[in-house]
């Protein structure tokens, strides 16, 4: 395993209790000036605010880098474009002077509460990073409905059970605190995957690191609103994932509990998901009955159990039974993008390497 | 970001029967720990939900039965024979089957991978210390049943919090390295230390604490150097390990290997930022600053958003003596990214390179009754660029307590320096000599006075170069001041590295000192061996042979020859509020040729006096060759005391002690002792 960093510090244990003078954002943005400022508010407006909020103007060409001077944040401009989100936050890394480090996107927005719930996870040595819950800002369009019903049924299911057994899968990109010197150990973001967020986190861990989950701390990303850029986001999502299992399968091993979790998910985003679009349509042509095709909604009691749960803490079940169906268009669309990664990657050895953006 | 396509597969299973597991264990926790991290709230929220999934995949079974056995009714004649319990069974255990086979795949590949750690742990050592025999008594247990189901459960019940209790799962070297991590990030360095080295006692090749170990050791370069070499050779392919070998060889002075080292790290990636800039600051470290400004500016011509390069850059600038580009470096820093530190370190850089005034007083005294005083000062224009230019001037009196004379001098004065290696001095003026008060008849005179001096190190200081010529009045008495002396001088130094911290210099030079009736010449020969101990350090020993051509003692002392033989010493001490102190001194012994021993009375030398002076180092004819005198103590000292006062301001002491011949240019006597103190305050306009 490297180790990315040439002189990485040693950090001060802390002995008062973590605040927002500890934390520094990052906030990464290329052409963002619509949302920048939603974002930069409620960083500002945190029931404990952040040190020093860094807005990384990748080089857009629509004022961002304008619109968040204007709000009083730092804002730093690299040369030329960093071609990634990791590109972005990693440049920004050396300017960050406290103990932790917060990557926000620059299309989320926080909970006013969402940094203080995060700081106490921190209070434990071993934690390098912790991640909140995830919920589509905008639930209108049938791909915001559809990812956020899939939130929904992960971030309430999933999630709290990797939190349980102390492995949560991801730490997630779009708002996640991290201990400072552990990203500077592993030289911040890496752009080597598509996945930078897993990459990291599957890094900490091997590096006998902990991540932590808090579901109290809620954040609420712009999710693709059209089929072109949630295509362009499954795209380099799926792409990641593979990357992230074919650069890290061996380390995994060494981790009790995610290397299960890992191949599980593995083995449902390639081979469950060409059984899930190939065998139905098969059976159905067998069988020469289109009631077989039923399959691919059948689970639906099992998928709305956990979404139910998770709307009903947030009134939000009316949402939720609207939103179902578009889960299922989008999960079969998911699949998709996932067998036509697999493919890439493992046979016609076509690696994406091209960061899109996906909103 | 999730993966896999949720709800549908073995990952419903998976989770279900995870949340199914977490009472059992958390009672394993409990029991074995005494730890209870998760919320029981939380637990008891996912039996919920798995109770539910289970629901709702029965449901789903019951339904695909109820579905495929009415699309049979209709294709196939005759009673149907299924049941719908079939399909709901099928579909349970299909998906049963593949998770388990999916998951025990998975332990396989971890088993026969701590098989394999296991493996090497037993090779390391022999005989195993107590972190590595838990892990096997562990194993040894974990042997016993391992059946499918069973292996399920374990990983789900064990796959425990690995800071604070033993996984059956995982390695030894994985809960060493883990363990010493958790240390690490304590803030403890000396305890990680110890926990690293437990990590390579059981597994030596682990790369992750071989880095860590070197790297908590970087202040002990002789230390982690060769732990950062085994690093490269573990990981060869990651250059920031060739980067530390570089930077620890740099830090022992090993320039040239380090770069090597640097440049192999930049041959696995140009482009990285760390490894470029890891080059420029070996370069910048071994004292190569043009080498080290030429890489700087090819980064920034690519990257001039990088603050922290512009600041380095500007120390380089400082070096390189152009400290008015250094100023524009770092208020490019500035502008990039505000620092209250760069804001102070850019006002220092200002008032280097703002014009300044630096009055001056000097007093010295010498064992002859010699007095002399001066004031006077200097003012300097901005730095622009390589160029600086200035004017100064003083007013002396020399007197000893009979008769006294003034000097005024003036004299325009320039530095250029277009290169940190190559450094010129040039000075030119006059002196104007006032006519002394108790010789009737004396009269002013106006002497042209210069200097100009060119000095050139080679990279990394292997060799050096240190030319000069000047012409001055010699105003080491009133005598000397009213007899209108001058002093014309070459001198010509080379500075060479030997091997290692040695340092060989070799000095000459060549003086007239003429008045209106006589000219003299001095030649001086000198070498030194000169040992680095520390960068702020030299010890040397030196020997000086002075020769005077003709033999004299009026009005100056110039003894037919002069040896010395003395232990040198330099070093600077710079306290963190950037006072300095610097302090140049030597002792010895030194002898003197005894003059005039058989002069012809004729006041010229035996040997005819159409003869010219005899070779260097061979006495006169006539002269014996025991006219060295006994062997006497030697001393000189040097000292400067810089204190800034406030950035562009600085007062300056400097001392001079000498009792040796070497040491000045013009003793009046054969026992003369020497001092002065020179006092300087420069003050830049802002």
């Amino acid at each position: 395993m490297a180790v990315r960093a040439l002189q990485p510090k040693i950090e001060r244990p802390l002995h008062r209790p973590l605040s927002g003078c500890d934390v520094t954002v990052i906030v990464p943005a290329y052409n963002e000036a619509e949302s920048i400022a939603s974002t930069i508010e409620s960083l500002q407006s945190q029931t404990s605010p952040p040190r020093e909020i860094i807005v990384v103007d990748d080089c857009s060409s629509d004022g961002t880098g304008n619109v968040a001077r204007a709000l009083g944040v730092t804002v730093i401009r690299p040369p030329t474009n960093t071609g990634s989100k990791a590109g972005a936050q990693t440049f920004a890394l050396r300017h960050v002077h406290t103990a932790l480090t917060v990557a926000v996107d620059a299309d989320t927005v926080l909970q006013t509460d969402a940094l203080e719930r995060l700081l106490p996870a921190f209070e434990k040595p071993g934690v390098a990073a912790a991640c909140g819950f995830v919920l589509p800002q905008r639930v209108q369009t049938l791909w915001e409905r559809g990812r956020y019903v899939e939130y929904l049924f992960a971030f309430t299911y999933y999630k709290q059970v990797q939190e349980c057994y102390g492995r949560p899968l991801i730490s997630s990109g779009c708002f996640s605190m991290y201990r400072t010197a552990q990203l500077r150990v592993h030289g911040g973001w890496s752009n080597r995957t598509m996945a930078e967020d897993m990459d990291l986190t599957w890094s900490l861990y091997q590096g006998g690191n902990e991540v932590r989950f808090v579901p109290e701390a809620v954040c609420y990303p712009i999710e693709p609103r059209t089929f072109k850029l949630m295509g362009q986001q499954l795209r380099r999502w799926s792409h990641g994932f593979i990357q992230n299992v074919r650069l890290h399968w061996r380390g995994l091993l060494s981790v009790p509990y995610l290397r299960s979790a890992v191949a599980v998910a593995f083995w449902d985003a390639t081979i469950a998901a060409a059984l899930y679009l190939v065998l139905l349509p098969i059976l159905a042509i067998v069988l020469r009955t289109p009631w077989v095709l039923l399959g691919y909604v059948i689970d639906a009691p099992a998928v709305l159990v956990p979404v139910i749960v998770g709307a009903v803490k947030r009134g939000e079940i009316g949402r939720a039974l609207a939103s179902i169906p578009a889960f299922f268009v989008l999960r079969t669309v998911n699949a998709i993008y996932f067998l036509r990664a697999a493919a890439a990657e493992f046979v016609l050895g076509r690696t994406l390497r091209v960061y899109e953006k996906g909103h | 970001m999730t993966p896999g396509i949720p709800g549908t597969g073995i990952g419903g299973l998976f989770y279900m029967l995870s949340a199914a597991a977490l009472p059992l264990r958390e009672g394993y926790r409990r029991l074995w720990s005494g730890v209870a991290a998760a919320r029981w709230r939380v637990i008891a929220m996912q039996q919920l939900l798995a109770a539910g999934i289970l629901g709702g995949m029965w449901t789903t079974g019951w339904l695909l039965g109820v579905l495929l056995s009415s699309a049979r009714t209709h294709l196939v004649a005759g009673p149907v024979p299924a049941s719908h319990n079939v399909w709901r069974t099928a579909t349970f255990a299909l998906s049963f089957a593949t998770l388990i086979m999916v998951v025990c795949t998975v332990e396989l590949m971890g088993f026969l991978a701590r098989l394999r750690a296991r493996r090497r742990e037993r090779l390391a050592s022999t005989q195993p210390t107590p972190i590595a025999r838990a892990p096997r008594r562990i194993a040894a247990g974990g042997s016993r049943g391992r059946w499918l189901f069973l292996l399920l459960v374990a990983e789900l019940v064990s796959a425990a919090d690995p800071p604070r209790t033993v996984s059956q799962a995982q390695s030894a070297t994985g809960r060493a390295l883990a363990r010493a991590e958790s240390i690490y990030n304590t803030g403890d360095p000396e305890a990680a230390i110890d926990a690293y080295a437990a990590v390579l006692a059981i597994d030596p090749k682990n790369s992750r604490a071989t880095y860590r170990l070197a790297d908590l050791q970087r202040h002990k370069p002789a230390r982690a150097l060769p732990l950062f070499r085994r690093y490269v050779a573990l990981e060869p392919k990651d250059l920031w390990g060739y980067l530390a070998v570089a930077d620890m060889l740099s830090r022992l002075g090993r320039s040239d290997e380090a770069l090597r080292w640097s440049d192999s790290a930049l041959r696995l990636d140009p482009t990285e930022r760390d490894a470029v800039l890891g080059k420029a600051r070996v370069l910048a470290r071994a004292r190569r600053t043009d080498a080290a400004l030429v890489a700087y500016r090819a980064w920034l011509a690519t990257h001039p958003g990088d603050a922290e390069v512009w600041q380095e850059l500007s120390r380089e600038l400082v070096r390189a003596g152009r400290p008015g580009e250094s100023v524009a470096a770092l208020e490019r820093s500035q502008a990039l990214a505000p620092d209250p530190k760069v804001g102070r370190r850019l006002a220092v850089v200002r008032g280097l390179a703002a014009p300044a005034f630096t009055p001056l007083v000097a007093g010295s005294h010498d064992s002859d009754g010699n007095t002399i005083w001066r004031f006077g000062g200097a003012l300097e224009l901005g730095a622009a660029g390589p160029a600086r230019f200035g004017i100064e001037g003083s007013r002396s009196h020399v007197g000893d307590g009979v008769s006294g004379a003034d000097l005024d001098a003036l004299a325009l004065r320039t530095t250029w320096q277009p290169l940190a290696a190559l450094r010129v001095d040039a000075t030119g003026g006059g002196t104007r000599i006032e006519p002394l008060r108790a010789v009737a008849g004396s009269s002013a005179a106006l002497e042209a006075t210069g200097l100009i001096r060119a000095r050139w190190r080679a990279p990394a200081s292997r060799l050096g170069l240190d030319l000069r010529a000047d012409r001055g009045v010699v105003d080491a008495s009133p005598l000397l001041v009213a007899n209108h002396v001058m002093r014309t001088q070459y001198s010509a130094l080379l500075s060479a590295r030997l091997a290692g911290p040695f340092t060989l210099r070799g000095i000459g030079k060549r003086a007239t000192l003429s008045d209106s009736f006589e000219v003299n010449h001095k030649t001086m020969l000198s070498g030194v061996l000169a040992v680095a101990v520390k960068p702020s350090l030299e010890l040397s020993a030196q020997l000086h042979q002075i020769h005077y051509d003709r033999a004299s003692a009026s009005g100056f002392f110039a003894p037919w020859g002069v040896q010395v033989v003395e232990a040198g010493t330099y070093f600077e001490i710079e306290t963190p509020g950037s006072v300095v102190l610097a302090v140049d001194a030597g002792a010895g012994v030194q002898r003197v040729a005894q003059q005039l021993a058989s002069q012809s009375p004729g006041g010229q030398p035996p040997g005819g006096g159409g003869g010219g002076p005899p070779p260097f180092g061979q006495p006169p004819t006539g002269m014996q060759a025991h006219t060295y005198g006994p062997w006497t103590a030697a001393f000189r000292l040097y000292a400067l005391l810089d204190v800034p006062l406030a950035p562009g301001r600085a007062f300056r002491l400097e001392l001079d002690s000498e009792d040796s011949q070497v040491a000045t240019t013009a003793a009046t006597s054969g026992q003369w002792r020497y001092g002065s103190v020179i006092a300087s305050l420069r003050w830049a306009f802002p």
